[in-house]
């Protein structure tokens, strides 16, 4: 079996030891954009037609404490100016108000070790998926607190349209770490109340990951849970004498897989699908699951349909 | 399949011990895994497992074992039969004089051989491969199919040209199975033979002929005359020169041989010959004849034989000029004798003399006629030119003019012969037209002076290439004009044989094919496969 085939099985081919790189291709390529427009259009034909770019009435609520001023960016409100700063100024700010909260997004994505398997890569899936539903999010006037588990962490706010090319700049970054990176994300944005969460991750290190997640939820949050997965790790193949080595932890593992071994490998990743979605389902939270393999658009779909859901 | 050398096959044993190295060297696949809990506990320990799982094989493994089972199976030398074919046919025709005798009812011995060959191929199936081939004077063997090969016999001619006995033995033990279609039996290794038709038939011809010059124009001809028959026949005999000369009638008893002279003119481009009169079973053999003149004309350049006359000569085509050691000795054989001394009355020479006495130098030199070739040039001398040089009765050839201005005769034709009365390298009738046509026409006048009858015999080689098959006028070497004659007396006897048809021929074993070189080809083919998959792995 050729290091394609066993990266389709959750390897990736390349030599034990090696540091995952970064995307080898760009998520963001044409194609991306070509698939985001037709994304828009049938989000917009959901809506009855209403233009997905406008911010429209509802993103900025009326009669909210008044917080603060921020410079006007395109795609803001303008009923959210305050032309007597205009006035004076002679440059637009919009208002800011406490019922903030409710206008923003929070984004972890997961971008340990992990995920830059799979043929294509998974965390090219999760990336086009997250940037997607930022890029609706930012559209729609919502702030986004995007966050990456891995190592380094990170985390960035963005707000407008004018953000879009540092938000997928951050969701560029390279993968690195493993799930304590993630959950430590996690926490982090469990201490920032910052509105619902969405959550791009291949949920490998599912039971640390998701006792975080219920702490959240003991604390009211909500959350989309996107579970990101490859073919080669839902259909493996039988691959003859084999030295595994884990990404993220270096575990090394020896031996040969038949055919039983693959069926096994193949009911544990279905049996991580069944975890996640079960969790989600019980805290009435909207869950999402995706295949390297196939199309970001309606994973995506469904994933701004959820994340419209919770709001 | 077949095996050449089955002890091959004993490397075939390693195959198993080579799997089971291949299982044993197994190297582990190295690869990165997303999480190694979503294997933990299902590989299963390498060797253990069931029997199969335990040695199978990559394909780098496996192309490997195919490769070294192929290498044992081609150092077996396997082959495949190469099972049967269609038979080659080999015919060979006799096309030589004697099948043209009357073979009865219209046809020739040839032509009624071809008919009974044409029969027989239809037992050989279309496809069957038939080299076919024609002696004497063939053109080589042939190669076509069995249509091919009716067409082919369907065209073919009698020749005038004889084929001995050696020949037919030669060819009986070039090819086994040879069907030979002759109407004699060689003595050794008889192939198959198809038709020989041996009727006994009435014929006399002739076996032998030479010319002989005699004086002046005329030449004598003497021939040998055999009756090959069984019967005792008459035949009218008649010389042809310039003229036709009956000879009566010749009566032979069988098996009878007489010789028979007669002595004829010579006419220039008409060649001379005996004929038999009448109707025999062969007639390529009842008539000889030679052409006068020789290929080349011969030329002996004495001492002091000037350069313009050496160049002269040459420019006129075919003269071949000797240069003899000693002074004043003539060749007896020679066409022409250029310079000093020479014995007055020898017949068909031209002999200039150096010049003597008082030396002339003709201011020009103008030709009285235009040398017509039949113009005898026998003797012709150079001496001192006189006002009273040319005697009566020479006939003048060249005139010259003194310095006085009267014309004075330069060459004459005295005594059948030419003579010249001035040295022709001196003075200026060198740089003249005329003079190259002098000796041109000399040349030709010594041409048809020689007394050497040249002819060939059918069947022989031409010179310029190719095979004299007919009797007759043929032209060959350098534009020559020569006769051939049918001088064979293995061709006058008509005796023959009938024999029967052979079988159709049978298929024979068709070439194996070896297949051992194919194996070992695709061994390696394997072996760099394996390569090639090991470097993906």
């Amino acid at each position: 079996m050729t290091r394609r085939k066993l990266a389709a099985a959750g390897g990736a081919g390349r030599p034990a030891g090696t540091p995952p790189a970064g995307p080898a291709d760009d998520p963001f390529g044409a194609d991306f954009f070509a698939g985001l427009a037709r994304l828009r259009r049938r989000v917009a034909l959901g809506r009855g037609g209403g233009g997905g770019g406008r911010p429209g009435r509802g993103a900025a609520p009326r009669g909210v404490e008044f917080r603060d001023h921020r410079p006007y960016a395109a795609g803001d409100d303008v009923h959210a100016i305050d032309w007597s700063v205009l006035a004076r100024l002679d440059r637009p700010f919009v208002k800011v108000f406490r019922d903030e909260e409710r206008g923003s997004l929070s984004l972890l994505l997961d971008a340990t070790a992990s995920m830059g398997f799979g043929a294509p890569r998974k965390d090219f899936l999760a990336r086009r998926i997250a940037a997607a539903c930022a890029l609706a999010a930012l559209a729609g006037g919502t702030r986004v607190r995007a966050s990456r588990g891995g190592d380094p962490p990170a985390r960035r706010d963005f707000a407008g349209r004018t953000a879009a090319p540092a938000l997928l700049a951050f969701l560029r970054a390279p993968l690195g770490g493993g799930g304590a990176a993630l959950g430590r994300a996690l926490d982090g944005l469990a201490r920032a109340r910052h509105g619902p969460l969405l959550l791009v991750s291949d949920f490998l290190d599912a039971q640390p990951l998701l006792a975080s997640l219920a702490r959240l939820a003991s604390r009211g949050a909500r959350a989309l849970l996107v579970l990101v997965q490859a073919r080669g790790e839902r259909e493996p193949s039988a691959a003859g004498n084999v030295r595994l080595v884990d990404a993220e932890t270096g575990e090394v593992l020896e031996g040969v897989i038949d055919e039983s071994g693959a069926v096994a490998s193949a009911e544990r990743a279905r049996g991580i699908e069944e975890e996640v979605r079960r969790f989600a389902a019980r805290r009435g939270w909207p869950f999402v699951f995706a295949r390297s393999d196939r199309p970001f658009e309606e994973a995506a779909l469904e994933a701004i349909r959820g994340l419209e859901g919770l709001r | 399949m077949s095996f050449a050398a089955p002890a091959g096959l004993l490397f075939l044993l390693a195959v198993p011990l080579l799997v089971l190295l291949e299982a044993a060297r197994r190297t582990p696949l190295e690869a990165n895994v997303s999480a190694a809990s979503l294997w933990r506990g299902l590989l299963r320990p390498a060797g253990a497992g069931n029997r199969r799982s335990r040695f199978a094989l990559d394909w780098a493994a496996r192309a490997r074992v195919a490769a070294a089972a192929l290498a044992a199976l081609a150092a077996a030398e396997p082959f495949v039969a190469g099972g049967t074919r269609e038979a080659r046919v080999r015919i060979v025709v006799d096309r030589s004089a004697s099948m043209g005798a009357d073979a009865g009812e219209g046809r020739t011995r040839l032509s009624l051989a071809i008919e009974r060959t044409i029969a027989w191929l239809a037992s050989v199936p279309e496809s069957a491969p038939v080299l076919v081939e024609a002696v004497p004077c063939g053109e080589g063997a042939v190669a076509l199919d069995a249509a091919g090969a009716r067409a082919f016999l369907a065209a073919l001619d009698v020749s005038d040209a004889p084929l001995p006995d050696a020949g037919l033995v030669a060819i009986a033990a070039a090819a086994p199975g040879t069907i030979l279609v002759s109407d004699r039996v060689p003595e050794a290794g008889a192939p198959d033979r198809t038709i020989a038709h041996g009727l006994p038939a009435e014929n006399a011809g002739f076996v032998a002929f030479e010319v002989e010059p005699v004086a002046g124009d005329r030449v004598k001809l003497w021939a040998l005359v055999r009756n090959s028959g069984r019967r005792a026949t008459e035949r009218a005999l008649t010389a042809f020169g310039d003229s036709s000369l009956s000879l009566g009638t010749l009566v032979l008893a069988p098996g009878e041989a007489r010789a028979v002279t007669a002595e004829v003119g010579v006419a220039p481009a008409k060649a001379v010959g005996l004929r038999l009169g009448g109707e025999d079973a062969l007639a390529a053999d009842d008539e000889v004849r030679a052409l006068p003149g020789s290929d080349r004309v011969r030329a002996v350049a004495e001492h002091g034989t000037p350069e313009p006359v050496l160049r002269a000569l040459a420019a006129a085509g075919g003269v071949s000029i000797a240069f003899p050691a000693e002074r004043g000795e003539p060749s007896a054989d020679a066409d022409l004798t250029v310079g000093a001394g020479a014995a007055e009355g020898q017949a068909f020479r031209i002999r200039i003399d150096p010049p003597g006495g008082a030396a002339f130098e003709p201011a020009s030199v103008r030709a009285t006629e235009a040398l017509a070739s039949d113009l005898d040039l026998t003797g012709v001398r150079i001496g001192p030119v006189a006002p009273t040089a040319a005697a009566s009765g020479d006939r003048p050839l060249l005139l010259a003019r003194a310095a006085d201005g009267v014309e004075v005769a330069a060459a004459v034709e005295r005594d059948g012969g030419w003579r010249l009365l001035f040295d022709p390298a001196a003075g200026n009738w060198k740089d003249h037209p005329s003079f190259p046509v002098f000796f041109a026409v000399a040349v030709e006048r010594a041409r048809a002076k020689s007394a050497r009858f040249a002819f060939l015999r059918t069947g022989e080689a031409l010179p310029g290439g190719g095979c004299v098959a007919r009797s007759g006028i043929v032209e060959g070497g350098r534009g020559a004009r020569i006769a051939a004659n049918l001088l064979s007396a293995e061709e006058s006897s008509l005796e023959g044989t009938v024999t029967a048809a052979p079988p159709a021929p049978a298929p024979v074993p068709g070439e194996p094919t070896p297949l051992a070189a194919h194996g070992f080809a695709l061994a390696a083919g394997l072996v760099v496969v394996s390569l090639l998959l090991e470097r993906r792995r």
